[in-house]
């Protein structure tokens, strides 16, 4: 039998949705920006000549068809070379291996096709792009070649959710192809290059939350000043493309109607690339040539620039970042460079690599060219570690000392902890038991509950109670289909009265409110006793409740009990350590306050964040000021979805000693009396809530979440240890010994490895630990090369030749999981 | 302007200021700074010498006043540090109040010891030795009383009119009373009269007990004072308000004073 096969249909249509949101999403910087800068790489690198001579791009907004449309055009560039081939062939050549670097055409025709980063259409994603850019996803492309004199034409399209392609038309047909297709508006390229038109630009706010359109008019606009160089087409233009501006003096040119503008260089940038040191009190760090080695082959860091602004002259948040540079253009920033906390809003700086560089450096780069997914990769690793040590030359040199060589390390150190934490359960090491509660499927919250007499608890047989309204909560995800009800109960009294009871439908997380209408105490229950009503759902073991004081006065209750924390809840970054890092949140701060008392209160709620050590306890922060009145006995809930750990608020603990009581801070929740209340005994002011407090830590495991309660190095150690821990009072310091020969080799030699090799030592002193507390867990339970799991093995007498080979391989198999993650 | 901050044990000077980043300080302004820190040496050390180390320890309040004198002439004459910078010419001058001599900060309750030092040689001496320095630094921590913006002028006429002797069994009868009352009580939002207004209804509460003979270091002057005051907050509410009369709640207040006292 013979078998067919056909091409599986795609849905384009969404291919191009992903490369808009991924051009939308950090760190890219919107589909507008992802234009410029697809189109500048394309026209670069068909460039004819190595110094752009006569090299120039021209984007130009105007209407074809009615609709508006952006075309830019290349002169001074070969044009679209290589042979003129059917889909067919280009695939046939594709899967052959057999299309060639030069092949720019066909290149370009085809969807993903990454070939490098010489030639146009040599970019996967950057063909869609245009795409993307267009209502109807309709380009046209046309190009007068150098190599042949060969004029072509094509369009692109999507028709029924697939990606289609006209014919490459040449010649004469490809000029009577461009003019109906655009009415006549559009003329054949005279000139060398090619020209791309989107047609029917898309119209809709993309990341800066401007339209292609408006963006590009806001180049023309001089009174809106954009330092961060989002909003206006022109800069950002200059912010990806000036090192190609400064160095080639190329011709960017922007047209609209009769306006023209020619890209040019403005501030700050104009500034932060010329500027030299000591100029108008800018100080500046810049070194050229530098050598760089990574795995035994050489190469060269062209330039490093580093360059602080004067004190009080802020750089704009897109510039304070040490950034990449590639084929002169920006990719983006490196990550983890923490400066000292005095320049951090002052600092920018870049970094331009000879080629070899540039191609070691490509592959971590994210798919949109503007930066890289994370910095596990060595060469990423190395190059921050090189930025390092001149930052730290730099900062030496301004008097900002804190950040050394031993800052570095202590970080190091620290860092190869916090992995190692976030891993420890993972590994079996005696860590945290976890922050996470159960989360909960229901929330009840009673809004309003009368009392028969204003200011008293006490009620009585004949007194009409209610009405009580309460908002019921789904938390789940799913449906909530039962009963909901209300009784009254009393210890040590089998009556039960119900008072409510109602079927719920409630989709996931939607919310009901319920009424229980007046209601009178059964004489069944005693007299003199406080009865419980209670409110729950049914079969769900979730319920809230009051007390009704039938017959009796309830004891006084003193002022910072009047107001109570019902429930609370707030999630950390991570799940088993109250560590933050600079730049994270805090999300969901959940809480429900009650009001116990039956009068109605004035009340004041604050959260702030104060730093919560021995010798400094400032605020750091005020998140919330709320003044709300609250009922009898009922409650009022809060809710602040994200509370971020700023560099603008936090950034000075990157100065202080990687030390949990260095680094703790407290967010504090508060209720004081808005008003005077002297029947109460309440004044204007005072607590009526014993204060909710929330420790956290920035940047440092806290103690107890911590597989060490600190991290320590010391320069020598008499015994030639590598590293080794000590008992502490509550747990245990890792020290590490940085002047061990092996260290200084394995760091001179290899500095992206250091961090590798200390969490090594740390996973060894960690298992002793664990051997030393018989706490086996986690990978204990694995079985190991003797046959039994570990945890057995170490219960047993063994022979000492037995107990190393059970050591190094929990050690080999603990590396395993980390590494292999 | 540049200010030096800290000196460490290898004599390395850290400066700071509110215009330039740590490092960055103009050559002048470096000068400056080192002869700021030259010019308060000087003074404190000569001043030292001059009165003898002896002497400062027996009569703290006097020589704390003129240090803070020193302090304050050096501060708006010497030209070499701006007003927004006091903060900073406090950390400097820290560095040269010899710990042996001087009490020492103590961050946790916000205690500066040259802004104390600064702050007493703002009341006349006549005032100063009035008070012993215990409790001056007791009052300048205070963050009820360090809130009232016009609080040293309204404490220096209250000494001046006042025939009592401001010791410490009054301060403690008179602090023990603001405790109890203002405890948990955040008072950022009151005007600064009503504030004043309570502490001065508390400071002749106080007088009086005295005027009429009860001893004010005794226990149960202190205990039975606490009771009521705690258990009459509602009229300390109504005075706060205005809905009573300083002279209706000082009555009140003593009535029931003497009447338990009789019965202890």
């Amino acid at each position: 039998m013979q078998i067919q096969y056909t091409t599986l249909s795609q849905n384009d249509k969404q291919g191009i949705d992903y490369v808009k949101k991924d051009y939308n999403k950090d760190p890219a910087k919107g589909l507008t920006h992802g234009l410029q800068k697809d189109a500048i790489q394309n026209s670069v690198g068909a460039s004819q000549t190595k110094k752009f001579k006569d090299w120039k791009i021209t984007f130009e907004l105007t209407l074809i068809n009615g609709k508006d449309a952006l075309i830019f055009t290349d002169e001074g560039t070969t044009g679209l070379l290589g042979d003129v081939l059917s889909q067919v062939e280009i695939m046939n050549r594709k899967s052959e291996n057999n299309l060639k670097d030069d092949d720019h055409l066909s290149r370009f025709r085809t969807v993903f096709n990454s070939g490098g980063n010489d030639g146009p259409g040599s970019y996967g994603r950057g063909k869609l792009v245009f795409q993307a850019c267009s209502a109807t996803h309709t380009i046209l492309c046309d190009s007068l070649r150098k190599s042949d004199n060969k004029y072509i034409a094509f369009k692109r399209t999507i028709n029924k959710l697939q990606l289609q392609e006209s014919q490459v038309f040449e010649a004469k047909e490809a000029h009577n192809f461009i003019k109906e297709e655009t009415d006549g508006k559009i003329k054949p390229l005279e000139t060398f290059g090619t020209r791309i038109i989107i047609l029917d630009l898309d119209l809709a706010k993309q990341k800066n939350d401007l339209s292609i359109k408006d963006s590009f008019l806001r180049a023309f606009d001089e009174k809106h000043r954009d330092d961060e160089c989002e909003l206006a087409f022109d800069k950002m233009i200059q912010e990806t493309w000036w090192e190609l501006m400064l160095k080639c003096g190329v011709n960017i040119v922007l047209k609209h109607g009769k306006h023209e503008k020619k890209v040019e260089l403005s501030e700050p940038l104009k500034k932060i690339v010329n500027v030299k040191n000591n100029e108008s009190d800018w100080k500046v760090y810049d070194k050229y040539n530098i050598p760089f080695e990574f795995n035994g082959d050489n190469y060269i860091i062209k330039q490093l620039k580093f360059v602080v602004s004067p004190k009080g002259q802020t750089l704009p948040e897109n510039f304070q970042k040490i950034t990449t540079q590639r084929k002169k253009m920006k990719i983006g920033a490196l990550k983890r460079i923490i400066p000292h906390a005095q320049i951090k809003k002052n600092l920018t700086g870049f970094i331009i690599f000879d080629e070899g560089l540039e191609e070691l450096m490509l592959p971590p780069e994210d798919m949109t060219h503007y930066g890289y997914d994370h910095m596990k990769h060595a060469i990423l690793k190395k190059i921050r570690s090189e930025v390092e040590v001149h930052l730290n030359k730099f900062q030496k040199e301004l008097g900002l000392t804190t950040t050394g060589e031993e800052g570095n390390l202590s970080r190091t150190l620290n860092d190869a902890l916090k992995d190692i934490n976030e891993q420890a359960k993972e590994l079996g090491l005696i860590a945290a038991s976890g922050l996470g509660k159960r989360k909960k499927n229901f929330k009840i919250t009673i809004n309003e509950f009368s009392l028969p007499r204003l200011g008293e608890l006490k009620v009585e047989y004949v007194d009409k109670i209610g009405v009580i309204k309460f908002t019921l909560r789904n938390l789940m995800t799913r449906k909530f289909n039962g009963t909901v009800k209300a009784s009254l109960s009393q210890e040590n009294n089998s009556y039960n009265q119900s008072i409510f009871l109602t079927n719920c439908e409630l989709l996931g997380g939607d919310q009901i409110q319920f009424e229980i209408p007046k209601f009178e105490i059964d004489k069944s229950f005693h007299y003199g006793t406080k009865v419980l009503m209670k409110i729950e759902v049914e079969n769900e073991n979730f319920s809230n409740s009051r007390f009704l004081w039938l017959g009796l006065e309830p004891k006084k209750i003193d002022s910072p009990q009047i107001i109570k924390l019902s429930s609370f809840s707030i999630e950390y970054p991570r799940k088993d350590s109250r560590r933050i890092e600079i730049g994270e949140s805090l999300k969901n701060l959940q809480f429900s306050l009650l009001n116990q008392t039956p009068f109605e209160i004035e009340s004041k709620i604050s959260i702030t964040i104060k730093r919560e050590s021995s010798e400094d306890r400032r605020e750091l922060q005020n998140l919330l000021v709320h003044r709300d009145l609250f009922k009898s006995l009922s409650e009022i809930e809060k809710e602040i979805p994200e509370i971020q750990i700023s560099s603008e608020v936090f950034s000075f603990f990157e100065n202080e000693p990687i030390k949990p009581e260095k680094r703790k801070c407290r967010l504090e929740i508060t209720v004081l009396a808005n008003k005077d209340y002297p029947e109460l005994g309440i004044i204007h002011g005072q607590n009526l809530m014993n204060t909710k407090k929330i420790d956290f830590y920035i940047g440092v495991d806290d103690p107890g979440m911590s597989i060490f309660k600190e991290v320590r190095f010391i320069l020598d150690d008499s015994f030639s240890r590598k590293s080794y821990y000590e008992p502490d009072s509550d747990g245990y310091i890792f020290i590490f010994n940085s002047g061990h020969p092996h260290f200084k080799k394995i760091s001179s030699a290899y500095a992206e490895l250091a961090e590798d090799y200390i969490k090594e030592e740390m996973l060894r002193s960690a298992y002793n630990i664990c051997v030393k507390e018989e706490a086996y867990a986690g990978i204990f339970d694995e079985d190991s090369c003797l046959g039994e799991t570990f945890s057995k093995n170490l219960s047993q007498d063994q022979l000492k030749e037995d107990m190393f080979k059970i050591y190094e391989n929990l050690i080999g198999r603990a590396l395993h999981k980390m590494y292999a993650l | 302007m540049t200010v030096i901050i800290n000196i460490d044990k290898n004599n390395k000077k850290y400066y700071s200021s509110n215009t330039h980043y740590s490092g960055i300080f103009p050559d002048e302004e470096l000068k400056m700074a080192e002869e700021l820190n030259k010019l308060i040496k000087t003074k404190i050390d000569a001043y030292v010498i001059k009165v003898g180390l002896r002497s400062i320890k027996k009569d703290k309040v006097l020589y704390y006043w003129e240090i803070g004198k020193i302090l304050r002439n050096i501060f708006s004459s010497s030209g070499l540090v701006l007003g927004d910078e006091k903060d900073l010419f406090f950390k400097n001058v820290r560095l040269h109040l010899n710990k042996d001599i001087f009490p020492d900060n103590d961050p946790s309750r916000n205690r500066n010891i040259p802004e104390q030092f600064f702050r007493l040689s703002g009341f006349s001496k006549e005032i100063i030795e009035k008070v012993k320095w215990t409790t001056w630094s007791y009052l300048f921590d205070s963050p009820v009383l360090s809130r009232i913006k016009n609080f040293d002028t309204w404490f220096s006429k209250n000494l001046t009119a006042s025939s009592l002797s401001f010791d410490q069994a009054f301060s403690r009868l008179w602090f023990q009373s603001i405790n109890v009352l203002f405890k948990n009580v955040r008072t950022d939002d009151w005007p600064n009269e009503t504030l004043l207004n309570l502490i001065d209804s508390l400071f002749e509460l106080c007088s009086k007990i005295v005027e009429l003979g009860f001893k004010p270091g005794e226990k149960i002057t202190l205990e039975l004072l606490k009771k009521i005051l705690g258990e009459k907050k509602k009229e300390f509410i109504l005075l706060k308000s205005g809905a009573i009369t300083k002279e209706d709640y000082l009555g009140n207040i003593l009535s029931e004073f003497k009447k338990r006292h009789k019965n202890e």
